[in-house]
């Protein structure tokens, strides 16, 4: 077992004067958590059933590059039940790939900058955050926090609370089970087979869907401004329905029986099935589409 | 939202709680959206302070919080123990960003309201009650509201210099986005008035206008 208590710098030198890849496999206790952060490059953590952290880096600074700063500009250190490996700006380039084996339930709190974050098989808290790049996720649960500036976000298999934020990038959701928040200013938002007792996606200007079962007592809401909505709905599906636009259209493949409606049938409402789960379907001016999906 | 927790979330933040300390309190925020609000709200604070020296905007912006807290007996967060920088931004600034969390809150209030409803009882990360601020500062154009945006988007000129450009560059299209669908919403409402769904449109919209400078002051109070 590594035992470090305060930081320390990895600097590794080969003998040609090349970076060596930095490989190092630790014991870790339970509910210790991982801190990471690349300014440039990526982060892939991936859960595993032991009980130890295997940290890789590969292409960070090369000893002695001028103007670089400390060789290797890897930062490793553990305290307070964290482990923490950060490759920034400072001690180096904050240039470098990072792959890190953790016990899957181990809480993440990922950054980067201009960096790709891909988590996988992993089943505790998650907060992975970037500037420019992808961020994806498969597992996670408790409570799960993506974000993107300029990057695309995919989640799967979270089971907790999912809470997304794109600002220029598509965000796709599948096999979800808790509560889902996802907002995107310039980007479409795809949720399939998500199954909580609230879903709700906001973009501005892009396409939201959702695709499942709708749950008993859910709350739905999906809105939009410039694209369009749809909700592909399965499960019954009991709910009742809001439609809201102000120039847009309305198609539903299901039949449908207004009760409530206003603005020249542009704002209305409707029951299906027993009622039951709240829908709220909203785009300024795209189209809203009723679908039935699944059994 | 519990004064036992609220008074926890600075540490919390700071990381200095036990992992079981910190599994129950992220275990309550998973059902407290208060506290939730809360949290984010110091997340900013830490990340702005992190640009200042020993400079006094955590002290103005405490009692906006705490009355946000409805007047608990939370204790005042402590001061981040980040590295002494160069101050980074006016304290009007700073105070703009905690202007317009009420003016976001006030706003969500009036959208929901205007819906029909107090809560959508889903757990939305924004829109709590703000009883220190008056619904009527977020009408469209408001004056409270220009000034939060005023100053954030000085926040973001003046640090842009920080950010890489291709992200200044998606944070303005994304802005003249918001933008746009402002403009036409405020076209379509000055034609309909009473219209309950454009009312509550225009007020998500402007939200998410305020949501993305404090994004963008926030990204750029990180990289000085």
């Amino acid at each position: 077992m590594i035992a470090f208590a305060a930081s320390v710098a990895i600097a590794l030198q080969g003998a040609g004067g090349q970076a060596q890849p930095f490989d190092t496999t630790f014991a870790v206790g339970r509910g210790e958590r991982l801190e990471a952060s690349v300014f440039s490059g990526s982060i892939t953590v991936k859960g595993w059933t032991r009980d130890q952290m295997r940290i890789q880096a590969a292409g960070l600074d090369e000893p002695g590059q001028a103007g670089r700063g400390h060789a290797g500009g890897l930062d490793l250190s553990r305290g307070g039940g964290t482990v923490r490996v950060h490759v920034q700006p400072g001690r180096g380039s904050g240039e470098g790939d990072l792959t890190i084996w953790v016990p899957a339930a181990t809480p993440l709190d990922l950054d980067g900058n201009e960096t790709t974050i891909t988590v996988d098989g992993v089943q505790g808290s998650v907060r992975a955050n970037t500037i420019e790049g992808d961020v994806s996720l498969t597992g996670g649960g408790e409570f799960v926090e993506l974000a993107s500036v300029d990057g695309s976000i995919t989640a799967s298999g979270v089971r907790g609370r999912l809470q997304v934020s794109s600002v220029d990038g598509d965000v796709v959701v599948r096999d979800v089970r808790g509560a889902v928040t996802v907002t995107a200013v310039d980007g479409s938002i795809e949720l399939v087979d998500v199954d909580g007792p609230s879903v709700l996606a906001s973009s501005v200007d892009g396409d939201v869907s959702v695709r499942g079962p709708v749950r008993a007592g859910g709350t739905y809401r999906l809105t939009t401004h410039d694209g369009d909505v749809t909700a592909a709905l399965g499960g019954g599906p009991d709910a009742e329905v809001s439609v809201s636009t102000f120039s847009g259209d309305f198609e539903s493949t299901i039949p449908v029986t207004i009760t409530q409606s206003a603005k020249a049938g542009r704002q209305f409402s409707f029951t299906l099935g027993r009622g039951g789960a709240q829908v709220h379907l909203e785009t300024f001016d795209g189209t809203i589409r009723l679908q039935r999906t699944g059994p | 939202m519990t004064a036992h927790w609220t008074d926890r979330l600075s540490a919390y933040l700071d990381g200095e709680l036990t992992p079981g300390e910190r599994d129950a309190c992220e275990e309550h925020l998973l059902g407290c959206p208060e506290c939730r609000e809360v949290l984010g709200e110091l997340r900013v604070i830490v990340a702005e302070a992190r640009a200042l020296e020993d400079g006094e905007p955590a002290a103005d912006l405490w009692p906006g919080i705490r009355a946000r807290l409805g007047g608990s007996t939370a204790r005042r967060p402590d001061r981040p123990t980040a590295p002494r920088r160069v101050l980074a931004f006016s304290l009007p600034q700073l105070l703009a960003a905690g202007l317009a969390f009420a003016v976001v809150g006030a706003g969500g209030a009036v959208a929901l309201g205007s819906l029909g409803g107090t809560s959508d009882g889903a757990g939305m990360p924004v829109i709590a009650p703000a009883p220190a601020v008056q619904p009527a500062v977020a009408v469209p154009g408001g004056a409270a509201w220009d000034q939060a945006v005023t100053e954030l988007r000085a926040v973001l000129d003046a640090g842009r210099g920080r950010l890489d450009p291709r992200t200044v560059r998606v944070l303005e299209q994304s802005l003249a986005t918001i933008d746009r669908a402002l403009a036409r919403s405020r076209e379509a409402l000055a034609s309909d008035p009473a219209n309950p769904y454009l009312n509550a449109h225009l007020q998500e919209t402007m939200r998410r206008k305020i949501e993305l400078l404090r994004h963008a002051a926030g990204l750029v109070a990180s990289e000085s």
